[in-house]
């Protein structure tokens, strides 16, 4: 009996102390998280893409809520979702719903159809591919068709195609500038997604007779675009066609010159 | 061997590496006859590329100058036959791949430039009029990484000791060690040359003790000519020759990992490069030329041979009388940290100081297998990284994990990738690394 | 020079050498180092060993390939690891152990404590022992029955650690007839009870000198997990309390060489610096001793490797080498 009382002492005096210690400990140590944050944080796309420059989506959470930025940063989140943050934050949903416009072009046609100067045998990377002795293409502004944007990017959004380039795919892709970031010949570029369908598929900045040596696909500044443009949207510069997308109507009629198809369609 | 083994010094880590140096070691220095044309690229060094100075058809002499460098760090480069220019253009480039050079036609009389005669009164020089002539030289480390001398020889703070590199402890070359052999009082007039520039007592000559004759020699001949400059015979081992181990090996001090050797006092210069500071200064004869150990088990007659600068791989292999079985790879360089060519029409360039062929049974390409923990590389590594941590970084993607194993400390010198068992692509795996996380 | 030469010569990068070194000639030498001890066990104990160890062998190579099977077709057996992995479960088997148990044991050892975490270079615990410690739980009569040396079929006896740990306890429970006075020639030679591969200490320093020769094995783990046991057991093994304990006896018995030469040492599941693995061996060795001593078990090998095999990940993470010119 007297065995049962000491124990049934004992216990609830340690349960006491011990509540009452981490009672105390929680309220000295208390940390206040606003619970929007959670909200906000299960509201975004969790994917974590780093696009926005901050600590993955919590952390964007966390500075939208404290209106450190806008959460138009944001460019994998869907215009639903920004809606509903919106609510949750009290706020008009009208800045809150904007989302990128922009999406990534690989500007290489190359591939296959561009020349090798030898087989890379190196690891699987292109920025290693790079290192190289200036790398394994004829091409110095060539894809180095290693797939390191395919991996980086983290909406699955670039495929490769059987010539040996990836390319994007337009209505998976957000907008992040991942692949541009990991690209080593930055050949990676951002383009308006809004019906702008066709842009240059070449980076090279070599003379034209060069580029016809090297490549099948690249462009040899033959200067045909420019004349075919019905709005003076194309010019050429260091060897190169560039597109003025605020003149661009769309019309294709680039496309349809183009003797090498170094204009190419999205 | 007596005084030779009694203190071997050495630095912590490393592996003797067999040598194949017997295949050249008793090749003395032989001139290659003049190729018919040469190429010479503008890029042959650390810094800024080079401006030409001439123009397609132009004449030019050996050592006339055809490329300047603009910017602090940067050198000049010349023409190393007498002929004319046949053009300026794109062109292969043993390092970089492609690179704009310039193209000479030989008229084979090799007539020099007049401004390559000997120098008098050596003795009045200031060490600013030293650098100037040096600098315009084109003079670069020689060793293989040829980052401009006049730059290296004028550190911004002052420094107490001189090492000079004779260690070669890349397998198979043997270009430093004839050179030791051969031009030894070329040598030694450099290294006083050198000595007067960075103003320092301490002088030592840095050679690993499997090149007995060029200690002895250098010893001999320091004692006749009465110089205070002391040879250190150091335990056979790569990668000895890194400037950073052969300091520790030769004065005991670390350079701290980001820091250069003058940080710590010191300045290492390939024996190379100071007989080629010699040439400048005292026959007033630019850096058109070098010695290039070409080697190889299958090479019909392995050589050193003395090479004008943008000779072509193909003329030089031609020169050995080609190889024996078929090439399966010819490298630029040693066979630890040599770059591999995907081909022979390749000039030789200030860095070029050797060229390795391998036979296809040479380079069988070993497949990767899982790392077993081993620790071979943690044993081997130089700088003591944990190389096998950052491979497995690299095979599972976490690059933001490799940073705490400091990626940037590496040299890629290669002795973990030689030593793994498991075959893995360490070296790979850290430039992979140092160019995500640059 | 025409295209076709220039897509011939080779572009792999640098370093264009490699030591003449492979992870499968690694494994395949300790393998052999280890059948002189085999070969004695077999000698002491009868034909039934050579069984054991055949099954062993066996059975973990056809898991390993099975897994590989399914693992999308990658044959993983060549490199030699699950040969030995069967080896040395075999080696720490009782000679009579069932050949069905002796093939549960290599399968365990392989599926869970190998393939499941990765595969080679993966695994935490040493494969051989979760595959003897799950044998120990599971069939804990059959893997405590062990017979006297040359008589195999008629006798049993106690292990020498047995009898030891009997009188230092005082439980006094074996009878005068389980125990045999082994001298440490008997012990050195492996003519005594014990686990197939453990007893010939000749046989196994014979293939461990080997193995240092060859740089296979470093010497920090052995030297200070045998020398932890021995200062331990000096120390406290004693009738007379503190020191003059028979720590020859302690070396020489149950599986502390066997362990501390090949299973201790195993590269993946042991620490990589050489402090890592001082500090390894000393844990090693004091749990060894702590459990021979006062723990339920006569031998404490097997447990205090893979007890220790726990602390590795932690022993590399925090004992590293000091970064090339960074301040003492």
């Amino acid at each position: 009996m007297n065995s049962i009382a000491s124990a049934v002492i004992a216990l609830s005096g340690l349960g006491l102390i011990f509540g009452a210690v981490l009672a105390w400990v929680s309220k000295k140590f208390h940390v206040f998280v606003d619970p929007r944050i959670t909200k906000v944080t299960e509201l975004l796309p969790g994917i974590n893409c780093g696009a926005c420059g901050l600590a993955g989506c919590a952390g964007l959470a966390e500075a939208v809520v404290n209106k450190e930025t806008e959460l138009a940063v944001c460019v994998a989140c869907s215009p639903e979702n920004k809606k509903e943050i919106a609510a949750v934050l009290g706020v008009s949903a009208g800045d809150m719903a904007r989302s990128n416009t922009l999406a990534a072009i690989i500007g290489c046609g190359g591939g296959t159809r561009c020349k090798n100067k030898f087989e890379y045998q190196g690891l699987k990377d292109c920025r290693v591919a790079a290192l190289t002795i200036g790398a394994h293409k004829e091409c110095r502004y060539s894809c180095l068709e290693q797939g390191t944007c395919i991996e980086a990017c983290p909406f699955g959004a670039i495929t490769m195609q059987p010539e040996g380039v990836p390319k994007v795919i337009l209505e998976r892709c957000v907008g992040c500038k991942k692949c541009v970031s990991v690209c080593p010949r930055r050949i990676i570029y951002m383009v308006e997604r809004k019906k702008k369908d066709v842009y240059i598929n070449c980076q090279s900045r070599d003379k034209g007779a060069q580029v016809m040596k090297k490549c099948k696909v690249g462009c040899i500044a033959c200067g045909k675009c420019v004349k075919a443009c019905p709005v003076n949207a194309i010019a050429i510069e260091n060897n190169l066609a560039q597109i003025d997308y605020k003149k661009c109507i769309n019309c294709k009629k680039c496309v349809a010159v183009c003797p090498t198809k170094a204009i190419a369609l999205r | 061997m007596n005084g030779l083994n009694a203190a071997m010094k050495t630095f912590p880590g490393g592996k003797h590496i067999e040598g194949h140096k017997q295949l050249t070691r008793n090749e003395p220095i032989c001139a290659m006859p003049l190729p018919a044309q040469v190429i010479i690229p503008l890029s042959q060094h650390t810094g800024s590329i080079c401006e030409p100075l001439v123009k397609k058809g132009d004449k030019v002499k050996a050592g006339t100058k055809i490329g300047q460098g603009n910017g602090v760090v940067s050198s000049t480069v010349h023409a190393s036959v007498s002929g004319t220019v046949n053009n300026i253009s794109d062109y292969n480039h043993p390092v970089l791949g492609s690179c704009p050079a310039v193209i000479i036609d030989s008229d084979g009389k090799d007539e020099n430039d007049a401004q390559v005669k000997e120098r008098s009164g050596i003795a009045e020089l200031s060490k600013e009029e030293l650098l100037a002539i040096i600098k315009d030289s084109g003079i670069v480390g020689l060793g293989g990484a040829a980052f401009p001398t006049q730059v290296k020889l004028n550190p911004p703070r002052p420094v107490d000791t001189l090492i000079i590199n004779g260690v070669e402890c890349e397998p198979y070359l043997t270009c430093d060690f004839r050179l030791m052999l051969e031009r030894t009082n070329e040598l030694l007039q450099g290294i006083q040359l050198i000595q007067k520039i960075v103003n320092v007592q301490k002088v030592f000559i840095g050679i690993e003790e499997d090149k007995q004759e060029a200690v002895l020699q250098l010893r001999n001949r320091i004692m006749e000519k009465k110089r205070r400059f002391e040879v250190v015979a150091l335990k056979a081992k790569y990668p000895q020759g890194a400037e950073k181990q052969l300091i520790k090996a030769v004065v005991g001090r670390e350079v701290p990992p980001g820091k250069l050797p003058f940080d710590v006092g010191v300045i290492v210069v390939n024996v190379g490069t100071a007989v080629a500071v010699y040439e400048a200064v005292c026959l007033g004869k630019p850096l058109y030329e070098r010695i290039v150990t070409v080697t190889g088990r299958i090479v019909k007659k392995p050589a050193n041979l003395k090479v004008r600068l943008g000779t072509r791989f193909s003329d030089i292999i031609a020169f050995c009388e080609g190889t024996k079985e078929p090439l399966g790879k010819i490298i630029m360089g040693g066979p630890m940290m040599g770059l591999a060519q995907f081909t022979d029409d390749v000039p030789v360039i200030k860095g070029t100081s050797g060229i390795l062929m391998l036979a296809k049974d040479e380079i069988k390409d070993f497949t990767e297998t899982p790392c077993i923990r081993c620790g071979r590389c943690v044993n081997v590594c130089p700088v003591r990284m944990l190389p096998y941590a950052l491979s497995l970084c690299v095979e599972s993607k976490s690059f933001e994990q490799a940073l705490q194993y400091n990626p940037r400390d590496c040299m890629e010198c290669g002795a973990c990738a030689y030593v793994c068992p498991a075959k893995r692509r360490i070296v790979e795996s850290i430039r992979l690394i140092k160019a995500v996380v640059k | 020079m025409s295209e076709e030469r220039a897509m011939t010569l080779s572009m792999t990068s640098s370093p264009h050498i490699r030591f003449p070194e492979t992870t499968s000639r690694i494994m395949w030498t300790v393998f052999f180092c280890l059948i002189p001890s085999g070969i004695v066990s077999v000698y002491v104990f009868g034909l039934s060993t050579l069984w054991i160890i055949i099954t062993a062998v066996l059975g973990a190579v056809a898991t390993e390939y099975g897994c590989g099977l399914m693992a999308g077709g990658k044959n993983t057996i060549s490199d030699g690891s699950a040969a030995l992995t069967g080896l040395l479960l075999a080696y720490n088997l009782p000679p009579q152990a069932p050949l069905w148990m002796v093939f549960i044991g290599a399968f365990i050892a392989i599926v869970f404590s190998k393939v499941l975490f990765g595969g080679l270079g993966f695994n935490i615990f040493n494969p051989a022992l979760i595959g003897r410690v799950f044998l120990m739980a599971s069939f804990p009569v059959l893997m405590t029955r062990w017979p006297a040396p040359f008589r195999v079929d008629a006798v049993t006896a106690a292990t020498p650690l047995a009898v030891f740990k009997d009188s230092f306890q005082g439980t006094n429970v074996l009878s005068q007839a389980d125990i045999i006075n082994y001298s440490y020639r008997d012990l050195f030679l492996g003519f005594r009870g014990g686990c197939i591969g453990e007893g010939c200490v000749a046989a196994l320093l014979l293939g461990a000198v080997y193995l240092l020769i060859r740089g296979y094995i470093s010497w920090q783990i052995p030297v200070s997990f045998i020398g932890t046991v021995a200062v331990f057991s000096w120390l406290f093994s004693g009738k007379d309390g503190i020191a003059g304990g028979d720590f020859i006896l302690h070396i020489l018995s149950g599986g502390l060489v066997l362990g501390a030469f090949y299973m201790a040492t195993d590269y993946v599941t042991s620490p990589i610096t050489k402090t890592g693995q001082l500090i390894f061996g000393f844990g090693c060795g004091l749990i060894t001793g702590v459990i021979r001593l006062w723990g339920g078990y006569p031998e404490g090998v097997s447990y205090s490797i893979l007890l220790m095999n726990i602390l590795v990940p932690l022993l590399d993470k925090f004992i590293v080498p000091r970064r090339f010119g960074e301040l003492k």
